[in-house]
């Protein structure tokens, strides 16, 4: 049970990342360079979906 | 799934991963912990995370995308030198694997879980690597 769960959550963060683009290294490049704000609006949007998550679930990750 | 996942379904989606995982097996997502164990072959929550990162990745890559280089490295280093492009991914996989260890997590586990709860550990190797990623790029830039 616990490697389905691992292997499901690994498949929905794998997919998520390529749909993303975060495996095309122009998107990572253009993002480091300021080019895009994609990059730095994705883990903005990460960060903050993951303290609202983790305090609705009252469960720190990490 | 031929356009770009928006940002604002993306980045929450990755974040509902983190706690998932969490939640459900009271574990830290890390990708470098999992290739560590993959490594090391034990066969761990992890290597079976890590497995089903692939397996994602190839859905994606099934389901209609395709993957056509390493976008400005394999436009830059053509014909005859395109060799180039071999010993700069290996020497950077094995820079990133190392400085991960190092740093006791990789842009998942430092970036994603640590950051999470606000480690101060976490957030002086995140601003670690993104600064230098940022300013090497820059550099890279001006110089070729």
């Amino acid at each position: 049970m616990k490697r389905f769960a691992a292997f499901g959550v690994g498949a929905v963060f794998g997919l998520t990342l390529s749909w993303s683009a975060m495996t095309n290294p122009d998107v990572l490049r253009d993002g480091l360079l300021f080019r895009d704000a994609y990059l730095m609006l994705f883990f903005a949007g990460l960060v903050l979906s993951l303290r609202y998550f983790s305090r609705r679930s009252a469960v720190a990750p990490g | 799934m031929n356009e770009q996942l928006a940002w604002y379904i993306g980045g929450p989606v990755l974040g509902l991963c983190v706690v998932a995982l969490r939640w459900l097996l009271n574990e830290r997502l890390g990708a470098t912990r999992a290739w560590a164990d993959a490594v090391a072959l034990r066969f761990s929550v992890h290597g079976w995370l890590l497995i089903g990162l692939i397996v994602g990745g190839v859905v994606f890559g099934l389901a209609g995308s395709s993957v056509d280089g390493y976008g400005w490295l394999t436009d830059t280093f053509t014909g005859s030198a395109q060799w180039v492009i071999v010993p700069i991914l290996a020497l950077s996989g094995a820079l990133i694997g190392y400085g991960a260890r190092l740093a006791g997590g990789c842009t998942s586990g430092n970036g994603l879980s640590g950051n999470a709860v606000l480690s101060p550990s976490s957030l002086v190797a995140t601003g670690t690597f993104f600064g230098t990623a940022i300013v090497v790029s820059f550099v890279i830039e001006a110089l070729i």
